[in-house]
């Protein structure tokens, strides 16, 4: 065991082809936990995110012989994570056409007055609203501090277009706090964080 | 038509909005023990597919363009390698010829072949005789032959 915490991923993938199912234990024990919040930041659910971690995980198993290399391993299984529960969220699809448009499911409280709703609980709300790709980019660069590169090689797609799905994520998130009142009470509140935002997305529209 | 925003002043927002942030996870370690056994468990019913043979098409349209380079850079290397050589072997060998370094070695051959004319016609002129090879080369004398030295012989036949 001492031994494994030495060898990098790439050669734990090598041990793992060769047949050694101990070194995919060790793999496990080194991404589960990211694995399972990067899960649970889109089925809300815990039973649900451990659902979808078992099988990114088994998926991941499964297909290593197909794991080249050119990406890094977390890049390669957060991949399947994220492929795993937008599958998991098309399974329950409740008022949504199409997936990529994202309406996600929200509950009914968001349709009642959000006067008494905590900042973070609506911030959370809108992220929910906002389209998969743009969503999963927002949640892989703000939430797990991946660079564009590795968003790029996860959610298979070129370098620029993480980026602009990104981009347009935040965008997005503005003109929400924009037409959130209860939202400029905050932050006039707490000293002017969303202000702060405001004034630097009016500067730049200006 | 969404502008460009400068990613440094998002930069900030990310950062905030990172701050906000309100997920929580299980902090028990028991908890990630079970986790992991409930995937080893899954994992031991899994069979690990092989590795593929040939790339799909899907693959082969998502492969990285660079991916190419070093075949396709190899094989033109080869070839303007084996134009440029071939080009300069050729001239090698018209500088020598003019030379004189690369005759067709005629005199060398006709003068080994009248010392030892039987070897000759076994090695290198396989298709003639020793008479043929005689033949070609009084031939070839006769037509060299000046006219003072075809009189003498002429007129020394003729006795």
């Amino acid at each position: 065991m001492e031994r494994d915490l030495i060898l990098s991923d790439l050669e734990l993938v090598e041990k793992v082809k060769s047949g050694d199912r101990r070194a995919f234990s060790e793999l496990v024990k080194r991404h589960q936990r990211s694995v399972l919040r990067l899960s649970l930041r889109f089925v809300k659910d815990m039973d649900t995110a451990e659902d979808v971690t078992q099988e990114a995980f088994i998926k991941a198993y499964e297909k290593l012989n197909s794991f080249e290399g050119r990406s890094s391993f977390k890049s390669w299984l957060f991949q399947i994570a994220v492929n795993t529960a937008r599958n998991k969220i098309r399974e329950w699809k409740r008022d949504t056409v199409d997936i990529d448009d994202v309406q996600l499911a929200v509950g009914a409280e968001a349709e009642t007055t959000l006067v008494h709703t905590a900042v973070a609980d609506i911030l959370q709300q809108e992220v929910e609203k906002l389209p998969f790709k743009q969503k999963t980019a927002l949640v892989l660069r703000v939430y797990e501090d991946l660079s564009f590169n590795e968003i790029a090689d996860i959610m298979e797609c070129p370098y620029d277009t993480a980026k602009a799905n990104y981009r347009h994520a935040l965008m997005k998130l503005r003109q929400t706090f924009e037409q959130q009142a209860e939202l400029k009470n905050w932050t006039e509140e707490v000293g002017g964080f969303f202000m702060e935002v405001n004034q630097r997305f009016a500067e730049a529209e200006g | 038509m969404d502008r460009k925003e400068p990613m440094d002043r998002l930069e900030k927002v990310r950062k905030n909005l990172r701050a906000a942030d309100d997920l929580e996870l299980p902090m028990s370690e028991d908890f990630f023990e079970r986790l992991h056994d409930k995937i080893m468990a899954g994992v031991e019913q899994t069979e690990m597919a092989p590795p593929p043979m040939l790339m799909t098409p899907r693959n082969l349209l998502r492969a990285h363009w660079r991916g190419w380079l070093y075949p396709a850079g190899g094989v033109m290397s080869l070839f303007v390698f084996s134009s440029l050589l071939l080009s300069q072997v050729s001239k090698v060998n018209q500088s020598m010829q003019r030379a004189g370094l690369l005759s067709d070695g005629h005199e060398r051959i006709v003068a080994e072949a009248l010392l030892s004319p039987e070897d000759l016609s076994r090695t290198l002129i396989s298709t003639q005789s020793e008479s043929d090879f005689f033949m070609d080369v009084a031939r070839e004398s006769f037509e060299n032959l000046s006219v003072a030295k075809f009189n003498k012989i002429m007129g020394e036949s003729g006795r």
